[in-house]
Protein backbone atom coordinates (compact mmCIF):
# COMPACT_ATOMS: atom_id res chain seq x y z
CA UNK A 1 0.00 0.00 0.00
CA UNK A 2 1.20 3.20 -1.01
CA UNK A 3 -0.16 6.37 1.12
CA UNK A 4 -1.90 9.14 -1.11
CA UNK A 5 0.53 11.86 -2.44
CA UNK A 6 3.72 10.22 -1.05
CA UNK A 7 5.27 10.81 -4.35
CA UNK A 8 5.46 14.35 -5.82
CA UNK A 9 7.14 15.12 -8.83
CA UNK A 10 7.74 18.78 -10.53
CA UNK A 11 6.93 18.26 -14.31
CA UNK A 12 10.75 18.61 -14.90
CA UNK A 13 11.42 15.83 -12.70
CA UNK A 14 8.33 14.01 -13.81
CA UNK A 15 9.94 14.24 -17.24
CA UNK A 16 13.72 13.49 -16.14
CA UNK A 17 12.01 10.39 -14.82
CA UNK A 18 10.32 9.06 -17.69
CA UNK A 19 13.31 9.82 -20.26
CA UNK A 20 15.61 7.86 -18.00
CA UNK A 21 13.68 5.13 -17.22
CA UNK A 22 12.65 4.68 -20.79
CA UNK A 23 16.16 5.24 -22.39
CA UNK A 24 17.73 2.62 -19.79
CA UNK A 25 15.10 0.15 -21.14
CA UNK A 26 15.67 1.11 -25.17
CA UNK A 27 19.08 0.77 -24.12
CA UNK A 28 19.00 -2.73 -22.92
CA UNK A 29 16.96 -4.06 -25.54
CA UNK A 30 18.24 -2.86 -28.54
CA UNK A 31 22.03 -3.34 -28.22
CA UNK A 32 23.59 -6.05 -26.73
CA UNK A 33 27.56 -4.83 -26.00
CA UNK A 34 28.09 -2.61 -22.76
CA UNK A 35 29.79 0.37 -24.89
CA UNK A 36 27.16 0.74 -27.44
CA UNK A 37 24.00 0.65 -25.22
CA UNK A 38 26.00 3.30 -22.75
CA UNK A 39 26.18 5.54 -26.34
CA UNK A 40 22.37 4.29 -26.82
CA UNK A 41 21.06 5.21 -23.54
CA UNK A 42 23.22 8.95 -23.16
CA UNK A 43 21.76 9.38 -26.88
CA UNK A 44 18.04 8.28 -26.59
CA UNK A 45 18.00 10.74 -23.51
CA UNK A 46 19.32 13.00 -25.06
CA UNK A 47 16.46 13.25 -27.92
CA UNK A 48 13.84 12.84 -25.04
CA UNK A 49 14.90 15.78 -23.95
CA UNK A 50 15.54 17.80 -26.89
CA UNK A 51 12.47 16.66 -27.95
CA UNK A 52 10.47 17.38 -24.97
CA UNK A 53 12.13 20.73 -24.53
CA UNK A 54 11.68 21.90 -28.07
CA UNK A 55 7.74 20.97 -28.12
CA UNK A 56 7.52 23.34 -25.07
CA UNK A 57 9.50 26.17 -26.36
CA UNK A 58 6.92 25.77 -29.79
CA UNK A 59 4.07 25.56 -27.16
CA UNK A 60 4.59 28.39 -25.42
CA UNK A 61 3.52 31.58 -27.27
CA UNK A 62 -0.09 30.04 -27.21
CA UNK A 63 0.27 29.24 -23.80
CA UNK A 64 -1.39 32.12 -22.53
CA UNK B 1 21.13 -29.89 -62.27
CA UNK B 2 21.46 -29.82 -58.67
CA UNK B 3 21.52 -33.65 -56.85
CA UNK B 4 18.69 -34.87 -54.07
CA UNK B 5 21.00 -33.77 -51.23
CA UNK B 6 20.74 -30.47 -52.26
CA UNK B 7 17.13 -30.27 -52.91
CA UNK B 8 15.88 -31.65 -49.58
CA UNK B 9 15.36 -28.39 -47.26
CA UNK B 10 15.32 -30.33 -43.99
CA UNK B 11 17.89 -33.11 -42.86
CA UNK B 12 17.00 -35.50 -39.74
CA UNK B 13 19.34 -34.54 -37.28
CA UNK B 14 20.07 -37.54 -34.93
CA UNK B 15 19.24 -36.56 -30.65
CA UNK B 16 16.35 -33.96 -32.42
CA UNK B 17 12.40 -34.41 -33.17
CA UNK B 18 11.59 -33.79 -36.79
CA UNK B 19 9.37 -31.65 -35.31
CA UNK B 20 11.83 -28.84 -33.78
CA UNK B 21 10.74 -25.77 -35.78
CA UNK B 22 7.20 -26.07 -34.64
CA UNK B 23 8.38 -26.89 -30.75
CA UNK B 24 10.81 -23.80 -31.20
CA UNK B 25 7.66 -21.75 -32.29
CA UNK B 26 5.67 -23.23 -29.24
CA UNK B 27 8.24 -22.08 -27.06
CA UNK B 28 9.05 -18.45 -28.24
CA UNK B 29 5.14 -18.50 -27.71
CA UNK B 30 5.46 -19.47 -23.81
CA UNK B 31 8.45 -16.79 -24.06
CA UNK B 32 6.11 -14.11 -25.16
CA UNK B 33 3.60 -15.18 -22.46
CA UNK B 34 5.90 -15.28 -20.07
CA UNK B 35 7.43 -12.23 -20.66
CA UNK B 36 3.92 -10.33 -20.94
CA UNK B 37 2.58 -11.97 -17.12
CA UNK B 38 6.02 -10.81 -15.16
CA UNK B 39 7.89 -8.43 -17.07
CA UNK B 40 11.40 -9.50 -17.38
CA UNK B 41 10.36 -13.12 -17.00
CA UNK B 42 10.84 -14.17 -20.90
CA UNK B 43 14.84 -12.73 -20.69
CA UNK B 44 15.39 -14.53 -17.82
CA UNK B 45 14.06 -17.78 -19.44
CA UNK B 46 16.73 -17.42 -22.25
CA UNK B 47 19.51 -16.90 -19.32
CA UNK B 48 19.41 -12.59 -20.73
CA UNK B 49 19.91 -12.00 -16.94
CA UNK B 50 21.04 -7.82 -17.72
CA UNK B 51 17.98 -7.72 -20.04
CA UNK B 52 15.80 -9.44 -17.62
CA UNK B 53 16.51 -7.19 -14.74
CA UNK B 54 16.40 -3.92 -16.68
CA UNK B 55 12.81 -5.04 -17.78
CA UNK B 56 11.95 -5.72 -14.61
CA UNK B 57 13.06 -2.56 -13.03
CA UNK B 58 11.93 -0.30 -15.41
CA UNK B 59 8.53 -1.37 -15.30
CA UNK B 60 8.44 -1.91 -11.20
CA UNK B 61 9.69 1.55 -11.19
CA UNK B 62 7.06 2.92 -13.67
CA UNK B 63 4.07 1.12 -11.98
CA UNK B 64 4.93 1.96 -8.36
CA UNK B 65 5.54 5.69 -9.39
CA UNK B 66 2.11 5.58 -11.79
CA UNK B 67 0.51 4.39 -8.66
CA UNK B 68 1.99 6.75 -5.94
CA UNK B 69 1.03 9.38 -7.89
CA UNK B 70 -2.11 8.42 -8.20
CA UNK B 71 -2.52 7.75 -11.84
CA UNK B 72 -5.44 6.46 -13.31
CA UNK B 73 -6.02 2.36 -13.87
CA UNK B 74 -8.32 1.91 -16.75
CA UNK B 75 -10.44 -0.90 -16.85
CA UNK B 76 -12.80 -3.23 -19.10
CA UNK B 77 -15.86 -1.25 -19.07
CA UNK B 78 -14.55 2.09 -20.06
CA UNK B 79 -17.05 4.54 -21.46
CA UNK B 80 -15.23 5.09 -24.93
CA UNK B 81 -12.30 4.17 -27.20
CA UNK B 82 -9.52 5.81 -25.38
CA UNK B 83 -10.63 4.25 -22.19
CA UNK B 84 -10.52 0.53 -24.11
CA UNK B 85 -7.02 2.00 -25.73
CA UNK B 86 -5.79 2.71 -21.72
CA UNK B 87 -6.92 -0.45 -20.44
CA UNK B 88 -5.25 -2.19 -23.39
CA UNK B 89 -2.37 -0.48 -22.39
CA UNK B 90 -2.54 -1.07 -18.75
CA UNK B 91 -2.95 -4.35 -19.21
CA UNK B 92 0.33 -5.04 -21.42
CA UNK B 93 2.06 -4.80 -17.87
CA UNK B 94 0.60 -7.96 -16.79
CA UNK B 95 0.29 -9.10 -13.13
CA UNK B 96 1.57 -5.73 -12.56
CA UNK B 97 -1.83 -4.04 -13.37
CA UNK B 98 -3.19 -6.23 -10.05
CA UNK B 99 -0.07 -5.00 -8.26
CA UNK B 100 -0.99 -1.14 -9.41
CA UNK B 101 -4.47 -1.83 -8.42
CA UNK B 102 -3.57 -3.22 -5.20
CA UNK B 103 -0.68 -0.09 -4.29
CA UNK B 104 -3.75 2.57 -5.35
CA UNK B 105 -5.25 2.22 -1.85
CA UNK B 106 -7.07 5.49 -2.40
CA UNK B 107 -7.54 5.15 -6.11
CA UNK B 108 -6.86 7.64 -8.86
CA UNK B 109 -6.88 11.25 -8.69
CA UNK B 110 -6.36 12.94 -11.85
CA UNK B 111 -7.63 16.64 -10.34
CA UNK B 112 -4.24 17.69 -10.46
CA UNK B 113 -0.92 17.17 -12.75
CA UNK B 114 0.98 14.41 -10.51
CA UNK B 115 -2.32 12.05 -11.62
CA UNK B 116 -2.07 12.90 -14.97
CA UNK B 117 1.31 12.05 -15.08
CA UNK B 118 0.82 8.93 -13.05
CA UNK B 119 -1.69 7.78 -15.66
CA UNK B 120 0.90 8.04 -18.37
CA UNK B 121 3.24 6.17 -16.55
CA UNK B 122 0.84 3.21 -16.40
CA UNK B 123 0.42 3.25 -20.00
CA UNK B 124 4.28 3.83 -21.00
CA UNK B 125 4.78 0.76 -18.38
CA UNK B 126 2.44 -1.53 -20.21
CA UNK B 127 3.45 0.02 -23.77
CA UNK B 128 7.14 -1.02 -22.66
CA UNK B 129 6.29 -4.61 -21.25
CA UNK B 130 4.75 -5.30 -24.25
CA UNK B 131 7.26 -4.45 -26.51
CA UNK B 132 9.74 -6.35 -24.19
CA UNK B 133 7.45 -9.10 -24.44
CA UNK B 134 7.96 -9.12 -28.13
CA UNK B 135 11.40 -8.78 -27.86
CA UNK B 136 12.26 -11.71 -26.14
CA UNK B 137 9.33 -13.60 -28.12
CA UNK B 138 11.86 -13.12 -31.08
CA UNK B 139 15.03 -13.52 -29.10
CA UNK B 140 13.55 -17.30 -28.73
CA UNK B 141 12.79 -17.85 -32.73
CA UNK B 142 16.70 -16.49 -33.25
CA UNK B 143 15.52 -13.48 -34.79
CA UNK B 144 17.14 -11.14 -32.07
CA UNK B 145 19.90 -11.73 -29.82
Amino acid sequence: MIPANSFVLTHFQAFLFFAAVISIAFGFLGRRRAKARIKYILWSFFLFLAVGIGIAWAMYPFSR
Amino acid sequence: MPDEATQQPQQEVPGQPRDSGLQRERWAWAIGIAGWLLPGLGHALQRMWARAAVVFLAIGLLVVAGAAMRGNLFTSNGGDAFDTLGFVADLGTGSFYMAAHALERDGADVSHADGDYGTRFLAAAGVLNLLAALHAYEAARGRKA
